[in-house]
């Protein structure tokens, strides 16, 4: 897989905030882009990489913690580092819950701040990753026909092609024949792999009777 | 015999023959005065009329012409007589005029053909002794009128009694009167008392001064303005008892009583008597008398008019002495024309001395300094308050004083002078004072909480620069670590650390400034720059609430005057309380705050939320102490708001909104220009 440069997103409204901050991370060798207001970040398009959101906490109009509730809302699956003030712990207990990444409490150190970002890149990264994995697995997912989608659903709960025959109402054998074909689009190489596929597609398994 | 029928056109009668016969039948007739007398003068014969004057004067036997006619000697008279023929001789009634001074005789003495004896014949001269007798009567009258006049119109109020004696005493005189006694007349005649009685002699008894006798009677005839006289005592009618018992015991044969009246009142009364006659009152004398009463009347309205002026100068003096203030009247010369006697007090000089002295003088030259431009005002017509520091008193004491000049504008519109009321004040200032220093004092300690409210956004206000800064400084250490350093970008670094440092300072300062318990101060001030420099301490803190905060402010303001830092936390308080009555809304609305011109000598500012309002039973009550519908906060809030805008001279008040919420306005007095502060 190909690894683009990671990006920092700053979303601050202080304009002295904003230009400090930009101006650390390119010191430290870290790609940024900065935004005034959390609208000006949601209408933007974002470059397709790692990256990461350092976003104020407390702003006018849309503030840190209502960007990332409308992030949540729209899918866009992004690691937060809110910057916050002294005094803001309530706000980040709750925003923590909400999935954020990071706290970083002004003023702060660069080591902390590189740490955060860094370990946000590694997330997103894996994150990145695990979409590219599950996208990959859904495609081969989707070559499989309807019969041998319920053959994998059985599959995955562990019942004998025997049970499954029994079960669909179908010859042993064909099961067996339908079993290696959803082995085989899956590229599972054992039966272990097969589950954990499932798992990461939602497969629900079916037991029988 | 043909004596003159006109006097004045012949008046010397013609002088005819007579003879012995003719004679003797005219000692027959009663025309006259007829006698025959010998060449020594001594009347041998006379007539009837004649004969009953001489026994009513008392004439005994050798009566001579000289003593009939009042002459010295007859000597001349005979060798007169006796060569011209006739001659005629004007000479007084016999007797010496006591039946009045009218009366003259004029006597013919003639010469009786081929005798030696001659004939008198004498006819009293009315006409003719009349005109000129008036003449020179009413010659004397106008002398009399004007000397009473003249005396009445200069005398002094203690001149009074003197100046009515001797008044009285030409009265007197002039009318032959025997006793004159002048009352004065209260309450309409219901109560009198002789003031002075004037008699002609010894022998006559005045009326005692202060006596009322009672006589309601004639009181009550002469108080409509009419004279009541009497000529004998029988003419007294029978029910006036008082009247003629009084008269019975004084002796009195004839009386005259003239009311004296001035504009309709009735002031006093000529009590007239004569004890030796009966008496005919002349109709000429009573409307004399009763015109020289008018005289004596207006005097005593005059004494009762300065009497009551002197009274109500006097109730005044009492009262402005007995006020701890300085009351006094200065004229457009700058000189004293009135003082009370706290003159004396304040300035150790005898309130008397104060009179005719100069500001300056009486002020002495520094302090008149300080006032003049206040004097100057008052002299051009403008009413004047000021207060004024000054050193007072034997210990040379600071005292507040506070004045005020009413100007003496004319019908006319000139400046006449001032009235000036001072005050001595400084008790009161200490009070308010002290009464100041204990607002300020809660104004600090309340301004000190508010800012408990506002801590987060104070911390936020600071953190973000020092957050910028060190951003900025760890970004320039690795500038400079790199190799070659890059120090272009250091710089930079450095440039916008500097900057935030400025910043956090300025931070700093504000709330130095808004916390720090400082003198109150009184400066001119913008009120939209306060509000702005309002808005900058909490921005943040509405950001964090999600408040929006507008401005609606008027372009041209004038100046007001007063502590920036107290109307700041006025504005503070009502934001905050603005925010917190909208936090409670589920849509957090807008705060607006707004200036405007109210009138031509206030300011107002207002600020408007749209929360849920206030409770009408709690508008009367929001601004008192320990008064909140918070479940926080002591209640201090609008209380402290009110009494910061009271002592700038403005006021604090809440309206409801009918679209729902409040709007917290308060007033501020214009700044004069070049004045002191008020407070």
């Amino acid at each position: 897989m190909q690894e683009d440069k990671p990006i920092v997103m700053i979303v601050d409204d202080d304009p002295s905030m904003r230009s400090s901050l930009q101006r650390l991370l390119l010191a430290s060798g870290i790609d940024n882009i900065t935004f005034q207001s959390a609208q000006e970040f949601l209408s933007a398009s974002l470059p397709d990489c790692p990256c990461c959101l350092l976003l104020d906490i407390r702003m006018p109009g849309m503030d840190g913690m209502e960007l990332q509730s409308e992030l949540v809302k729209i899918g866009r699956d992004l690691p937060i580092v809110f910057i916050t003030g002294h005094g803001d712990v309530p706000m980040s207990v709750q925003a923590m819950r909400a999935g954020a990444v990071n706290f970083l409490q002004k003023p702060f150190e660069r080591r902390k701040l590189l740490d955060a970002i860094y370990e946000s890149f590694e997330i997103d990264r894996n994150q990145r990753l695990a979409r590219t994995r599950l996208k990959e697995l859904q495609e081969r997912a989707s070559g499989l026909t309807p019969r041998e989608l319920e053959i994998f659903a059985f599959v995955v709960s562990g019942a004998l092609n025997k049970q499954i025959a029994y079960e669909l109402g179908i010859q042993e054998g064909t099961v067996k024949v339908h079993r290696r074909q959803v082995m085989e689009k899956m590229k599972a190489k054992s039966l272990a792999e097969l589950v954990k596929i499932a798992a990461t597609l939602g497969v629900e398994a079916r037991h029988v009777e | 015999m043909t004596l003159a029928n006109d006097p004045l056109e012949s008046p010397m009668p013609r002088a005819t023959s007579i003879t012995m016969p003719l004679a003797e039948s005219l000692l027959h007739s009663n025309l006259g005065f007829i006698f025959i007398f010998d060449i020594n003068g001594r009347l041998l014969r006379w007539n009837e009329n004649l004969g009953m004057l001489l026994e009513k004067l008392g004439f005994k036997e050798g009566v001579t012409v000289s003593s009939l006619l009042s002459l010295g000697s007859s000597k001349d008279l005979q060798t007169e007589i006796f060569s011209k023929g006739t001659i005629l001789i004007e000479a007084p009634w016999p007797g010496g005029g006591q039946d009045g001074p009218e009366r003259i005789v004029a006597w013919v003495l003639h010469h009786i053909l081929d005798t030696k004896l001659c004939i008198g014949l004498g006819f009293e001269e009315p006409r003719r002794h009349r005109v000129e007798t008036k003449l020179e009567r009413r010659l004397k009258y106008q002398n009399l009128v004007s000397d009473l006049s003249v005396r009445f119109v200069n005398f002094t109020a203690g001149d009074f009694d003197l100046e009515i004696k001797k008044g009285l005493e030409q009265v007197g005189e002039f009318f032959e009167l025997e006793r004159c006694t002048f009352a004065e007349v209260h309450r309409e005649g219901k109560s009198y008392k002789a003031l002075h009685s004037w008699v002609k002699s010894p022998l006559f008894t005045p009326l005692s001064q202060g006596s009322h006798q009672f006589m309601p009677m004639l009181m009550g005839r002469i108080k409509g303005g009419e004279p009541y006289r009497f000529s004998r005592r029988e003419e007294i009618p029978g029910n006036w008892i008082h009247e003629k018992r009084f008269v019975q015991t004084q002796g009195i044969q004839a009386g005259l009583m003239v009311p004296l009246r001035v504009g309709g009142s009735f002031l006093g009364a000529f009590l007239i008597d004569f004890f030796t006659k009966e008496y005919e009152w002349p109709d000429e004398m009573v409307k004399e008398l009763r015109f020289v009463g008018v005289i004596f009347a207006n005097a005593i309205a005059r004494r009762r008019a300065d009497e009551e002026l002197a009274g109500s100068e006097k109730r005044l003096r009492m009262i402005t002495n007995a006020l701890p203030l300085l009351i006094a009247y200065v004229g457009g010369d700058r000189r004293y024309r009135f003082n009370n006697k706290a003159y004396e007090q304040w300035y150790g000089i005898p309130a008397e001395q104060v009179h005719g002295k100069t500001m300056s003088e009486v002020l002495g030259t520094e302090v008149y300094a300080r006032c003049k431009p206040y004097v100057d005002e008052a002299l051009s017509g403008v009413p004047v308050n000021y207060r004024l520091e000054i050193k007072l008193g034997p210990d040379n004491e600071n005292r507040f004083i506070e004045a005020r000049y009413l100007p003496h504008v004319s019908p006319g519109g000139q400046v006449l002078g001032f009235y000036s009321l001072v005050q001595d004040v400084t008790d009161w200032k200490n009070v308010e004072m002290e009464l100041q220093r204990q607002r300020d004092e809660l104004a600090h300690v309340t301004r000190v909480a508010t800012l408990g409210e506002m801590s987060a956004s104070m911390v936020h206000e600071l953190n973000q620069p020092l957050a910028a800064i060190l951003n900025n400084a760890q970004a320039a250490e690795i500038f400079l670590e790199r190799d070659p350093p890059d120090l272009k970008e250091a710089k930079e670094a450095l440039k916008d650390i500097v900057s935030d440092d400025l910043r956090a300072g300025e931070v700093i300062r504000r709330l130095r400034a808004y916390v720090v318990k400082g003198d109150v101060k009184s400066e001119p001030i913008q009120i939209n720059e306060l509000v702005n420099d309002v808005l900058a301490l909490v921005r943040n803190d509405a950001n964090l609430h999600k408040l929006k905060i507008s401005t609606e402010l008027a372009s041209t303001l004038p100046e007001v005057q007063g502590d920036p830092v107290q109307l700041q936390q006025v504005l503070i308080n009502l934001i905050l309380n603005g925010g917190q009555a909208m936090n409670v809304m589920p849509s957090k609305g807008q705060l607006v705050i707004s200036t405007s011109l109210m009138n031509k000598d206030e300011i107002k500012v207002s600020v408007t939320d749209s929360g849920p309002g206030i409770d009408e039973e709690f508008a009367e009550r929001i601004f008192d102490a320990f008064f909140t519908t918070k479940g926080e906060g002591l209640g201090m809030g609008l209380s402290i708001c009110r009494s910061i805008v009271n002592a700038h001279g403005g006021r604090i008040w809440m309206e409801s909104r009918a679209e729902g919420g409040s709007i917290f306005s308060f007033s501020l007095p214009i700044r004069e220009r070049g004045a002191n502060a008020r407070r």
